[in-house]
């Protein structure tokens, strides 16, 4: 067993970096890994550009207070989808990693509603950012507007780090465009929360 | 002022159905309330597979002149896999009870914020002349029957 994970281990060098949102800084975990080829179809409708394998030596995991990282001095974001342990007998001998590309920096936030002396709600128009986190966004289709019959909105899957709890009344802002995403549905995709939303205007 | 009365009286029928609801979450644990035109509300009410109880504004016009009104909405109820719909007519029939006919009910501005004091002045009434069921309308799996009730306001001013 210690000859596998040594043979492992051996070939892991690429040191993981873990994003610390209580310094903005990015820490270095001490977990060194290998990434490994792979090109697959990958999500529902983007090809394999946008998932990595990293092969770990042993049953070292990466702490559960990082929901992204980053890969030695490369700038990509990645988001741990899944984790795969590697067994041989009794004993983990390595692990693998699937990681999931998150190259758009978001910001998450609700509108606010108050609730009236009648009971009922009423936007007034506020709006409360809740965090700021890297996503992937992947295409999945649109759909005819209810009211206008030529207007059609586009739907996007939003896969976020696993640490973000997020749901219906939230929205995403791309801070690269600006672009409004509304949350319309949540469910869990391996070890990861995506969400369908609808982009607004 | 005038041209606030009508959401005088949309804001009373609010807190008035929303009371309604409060009350029947004992025997209805879970049970919800919209105005059906309420865009941020119907998604959960109509979607949910718990009841509703809602409401719509239908007409208001000035009957001769202001400040006298005639004002017509409906009250009802939604309900899912509701057997015989026994739970549809009671919700229907206990929301309809808040308005009953040759009986008023007073108008106050309830759309201020939680956060401010209340106001406690008379903004005018309404005097209910009549309260029908109308015909039941499905939705699939689900049942939402409604109560019309007509009435003439009184808007103080």
């Amino acid at each position: 067993m210690a000859d596998l994970a040594r043979a492992l281990g051996r070939f892991a060098h690429t040191p993981l970096l873990g994003w610390n949102a209580v310094t903005s800084a990015w820490d270095d975990t001490e977990l060194r890994g290998r990434l490994q080829v792979y090109d697959r179809f990958i999500t529902e409708r983007d090809f394999g550009q946008r998932k990595r394998i990293l092969t770990l030596s042993g049953d070292r995991t990466l702490p559960a207070a990082y929901s992204v990282i980053r890969l030695g001095t490369s700038p990509t974001v990645y988001m741990l989808e899944s984790l795969n342990q590697d067994i041989e007998g009794e004993a983990v001998y390595g692990t693998t990693f699937a990681l999931h590309q998150a190259p758009f920096h978001v910001r998450v936030c609700r509108e606010v509603v108050e609730t009236l002396q009648s009971g009922a709600k009423r936007k007034t128009g506020a709006e409360e950012v809740l965090f700021d986190t890297w996503v992937n966004l992947s295409r999945y289709s649109a759909v005819d507007s209810r009211e206008f019959p030529l207007t059609d909105f586009t739907i996007y899957t939003v896969y976020f780090p696993r640490n973000v709890v997020a749901t219906t009344d939230m929205y995403v802002r791309r801070l690269d465009n600006n672009e409004l995403l509304d949350i319309t549905e949540v469910f869990q995709s391996l070890e990861i929360p995506a969400a369908r939303v609808q982009r607004r205007g | 002022m005038a041209e606030d009365f009508p959401l005088i009286v949309k804001g009373t029928i609010d807190k008035l159905v929303s009371d309604k609801c409060a009350a029947l979450q004992a025997q209805y644990p879970g049970l919800l309330w919209a105005e059906v035109d309420d865009m941020l509300q119907t998604d959960a009410a109509f979607k949910g597979q718990g009841p509703a109880l809602l409401w719509q504004f239908g007409s208001f016009v000035p009957d001769p002149r202001a400040p006298l009104y005639e004002i017509e909405f409906s009250v009802g109820a939604r309900t899912v896999a509701d057997p015989s719909n026994y739970a549809l007519i009671d919700l229907v029939s206990q929301l309809r009870d808040v308005f009953r006919a040759d009986q008023e009910f007073q108008l106050f501005n309830y759309i201020l914020s939680t956060a401010s004091p209340a106001d406690a002045f008379s903004k005018g009434f309404v005097r209910v002349i009549s309260n029908e069921i109308s015909p039941q309308m499905f939705d699939r799996q689900s049942g939402i029957r409604y109560a019309v009730i007509r009435g003439k306001a009184v808007n103080f001013g």
